[in-house]
C-alpha cells in the first residue's frame, strides 16, 4: 500500500480574504492505493477548495500537495503531465460538464488527445474500451450528450475520466444529481472500477450513505479543518468527535419494519 | 369532508404531451400525504396544479377542489383569496420565493398585514413574532436583512414563516430541504413537523427521498412518469409494495441506506 496523492499541512486563503481567514487550514491526509476515500462535510467546510488544490488548479497558500511522495510542482512540465494522466475527475452535474456540441466519442477522447496518448484507430480503441467498461454501448460514441439520461451522462463523464488509465479519480458529489435507483448503479460502477482498473476514488460528498457504500476511509471536514479521519467503519461506527456524531444523527433514516 | 379533492387531474404541455395523467387523491383536514417519485415523475407539477400555479405553457384539466373551490380553469382572481389563507406553498429553493431587493421583514409584513389587518407597531411586532416562531435567532437583524445576506437554512425558515403567515389549512412543501445541509435539514424538518402539528394543518410533502418523507408523513402516493402508481402507508410501501415500480423504488432506497446502517451498527472492529 502506498500513498498516491496527499496533502501535507495544506492551508488555502482566497485572494482578497481577510488576513488569517483561510478556506482550509492545516489539512493533511493521504490517499492510499486501493483505499477509496470519502471527504465529507457540509457547505463551507472546504471540500471544494481542497478538491481544487488536489487537482492542481489552485496552489496552496502554505503546505504541499504530494504526488507519489514528491511535492507537486506546477512549473515542472514532466511531473504535471504524469500528474494529469494519473489524476482525473468527475463533476457533480452531468448536464453542465459535457459539451453539448461534441459527440460522446470526442468528449471521452479528449484526455487521449490532450495527453498525447494515442491517435487515430489506437485512440478510438481506447475510447471504445472506456465506454465499454462503464457499461455503455460502443455506438454511444457517435451520439450527442442530450440523447442520454442523467445516469448515462454520468457514465460518459466517468468514461472520460478513466480513459487515460488514471490511478486516482477525484469525484465531486458524483451521484447527488441522480435519482436513487440510478445513484445505486453509478456507485456500483465506481466500486467495480477500483479493482478492475487499479483505480482509487476520492469522493467529495455530503452524503454519508454514499460514502459508506463506496469508501474504505472517511475524512470529516468542518470549517476548513479535518475533524476526524480513519477507516469508514471506525469513523461512522464509533465517531470520536461531537460534530461527526451530530452529522450521523441528522441523516434521515427509513422506518424499521 | 375533504379539504382537498383531486380527481382525474391531467397536466398537458403546449406541445400536447401529458406530464401528469389521471391522478386522483384526497386530503382531509389535518391529514398529511407524501408525494414521492423521481425527477420527471410529475410530483411537483401535481403540487403546483393544486394551487393553480403551473408554469407557463402547462394546462390542467380534470378537477381540483380546494375547500369547496374548483381550482382547475378558475380565473386567477378567484384563486387569490385561497392562496395563503387556505393553502400555501414552500419551494425547494427559498431564494426563488423571496425578493432579493426587499428587506425580509417587509416581505413578511405583506401577508400578515393582509391577513390580520395590522399596521404600524402592531404589524412590526407580529413580524418579529412570526420570525421567532420559526426559531430564527435575532429576529430584528433577520427582518432588516435581504434574502442573500442570510444562510440557506435561515432563508427556508423565513419562507416557512411567510407560508404560515395567513394561517393556511393546507401546507404544500415541495422538496423543502433538498438544497440544505443534512444537519440543517434535520432542524427544518423538526420545525415543520412541530408547526404543522401545532396548528392542526394538513400537509402535502413532495420529495424524491423516501427516508425524508417517512420522517414527515405516514402515508404517501408514489408517482412515476406522470401517473399515480400506488398509495398507501409508508410501512406498506416498504414492506409489501403492490406495484413493481414501488418495489424497485423501495429496494433502491433500502440499498442506499444499507451500507450506512451496516457501518453504524458495526463499530470500530474490522
Amino acid at each position: 500500500m502506498s500513498a498516491i496523492l496527499g496533502l501535507d499541512d495544506v492551508s488555502y486563503a482566497y485572494r482578497g480574504s481577510r488576513p488569517g481567514q483561510h478556506a482550509v487550514r492545516g489539512v493533511s491526509f493521504s490517499i492510499e492505493s486501493g483505499q477509496n476515500t470519502g471527504l465529507v462535510g457540509e457547505s463551507g467546510s472546504g471540500k471544494s477548495t481542497l478538491l481544487k488544490v488536489l487537482l492542481g488548479l489552485a496552489r496552496p497558500t502554505s503546505g504541499e500537495v504530494l504526488f507519489d511522495g514528491a511535492p507537486l510542482d506546477l512549473g515542472d512540465r514532466l511531473q504535471v503531465r504524469s500528474f494529469r494522466r494519473s489524476v482525473q475527475t468527475v463533476f457533480q452535474d452531468p448536464y453542465s460538464s459535457l459539451d453539448p456540441r461534441q459527440r460522446v466519442g470526442r468528449i471521452v477522447g479528449e484526455p487521449v488527445r490532450s495527453l498525447k496518448m494515442a491517435r487515430g484507430r489506437a485512440a478510438d480503441a481506447l475510447v471504445a474500451e472506456a465506454l465499454e467498461s462503464v457499461g455503455l454501448p460502443a455506438d454511444a460514441a457517435s451520439h450527442y450528450p442530450h440523447e442520454f439520461s442523467g445516469g448515462q451522462r454520468q457514465r460518459i463523464a466517468i468514461a472520460r475520466a478513466i480513459v487515460s488509465r488514471p490511478r486516482v479519480l477525484l469525484a465531486d458529489e458524483p451521484v447527488s444529481a441522480l435519482d436513487v435507483i440510478t445513484r445505486n448503479q453509478v456507485i456500483d460502477l465506481l466500486a467495480e472500477l477500483g479493482p478492475s482498473r487499479d483505480l482509487t476514488v476520492l469522493m467529495v460528498s455530503h452524503d454519508l450513505g454514499v460514502v459508506a457504500a463506496l469508501c474504505q476511509r472517511t475524512i470529516v471536514l468542518q470549517g476548513g479543518q479535518v475533524v476526524e479521519q480513519g477507516t469508514t467503519s471506525a469513523v461512522l461506527g464509533a465517531p470520536r468527535e461531537a460534530y461527526t456524531r451530530r452529522l450521523l444523527a441528522a441523516i434521515p433514516r427509513l422506518p424499521q419494519i | 369532508m375533504s379539504l382537498l379533492e383531486v380527481s382525474s387531474l391531467r397536466v398537458v404541455s403546449s406541445d400536447g404531451v401529458s406530464r401528469v395523467r389521471d391522478v386522483s387523491f384526497t386530503v382531509a383536514p389535518g391529514e398529511r400525504l407524501g408525494l414521492i417519485g423521481e425527477s420527471g415523475s410529475g410530483k411537483s407539477l401535481t403540487a403546483f396544479a393544486v394551487i393553480g400555479l403551473l408554469p407557463a405553457g402547462l394546462k390542467a384539466t380534470g378537477s381540483v377542489v380546494l375547500d369547496g373551490t374548483q381550482v382547475v380553469g378558475a380565473p386567477e382572481k378567484s384563486l387569490v383569496p385561497i392562496r395563503g389563507r387556505i393553502c400555501s406553498f414552500i419551494f425547494q429553493e427559498p431564494l426563488t420565493a423571496l425578493d432579493p431587493l426587499m428587506r425580509l421583514g417587509r416581505q413578511l409584513a405583506e401577508p400578515i398585514a393582509r391577513h390580520q389587518g395590522l399596521r404600524g407597531s402592531d404589524l412590526k411586532r407580529a413580524v418579529l413574532d412570526a420570525l421567532d416562531e420559526v426559531h430564527l435567532p435575532e429576529p430584528e437583524r433577520i427582518a432588516n436583512s435581504r434574502s442573500w445576506e442570510i444562510s440557506g437554512g435561515q432563508r427556508q425558515r423565513v419562507a416557512i414563516a411567510m407560508a404560515l403567515a395567513c394561517r393556511p389549512r393546507l401546507l404544500i412543501a415541495d422538496e423543502p430541504t433538498t438544497a440544505l445541509d443534512v444537519t440543517v435539514q434535520a432542524e427544518v424538518l423538526a420545525l415543520l413537523d412541530h408547526l404543522v402539528a401545532d396548528r392542526e394543518m394538513a400537509m402535502i410533502f413532495v420529495s424524491h427521498d423516501l427516508a425524508v418523507v417517512s420522517r414527515m408523513t405516514d402515508h404517501a402516493l408514489v408517482m412515476r412518469s406522470g401517473e399515480a402508481v400506488e398509495k398507501g402507508s409508508i410501512a406498506d410501501l416498504l414492506a409489501s409494495p403492490r406495484h413493481p415500480y414501488t418495489a424497485e423504488f423501495a429496494a433502491g432506497a433500502r440499498k442506499a441506506e444499507a451500507a450506512l446502517a451496516a457501518a453504524l451498527m458495526q463499530g470500530p472492529a474490522e
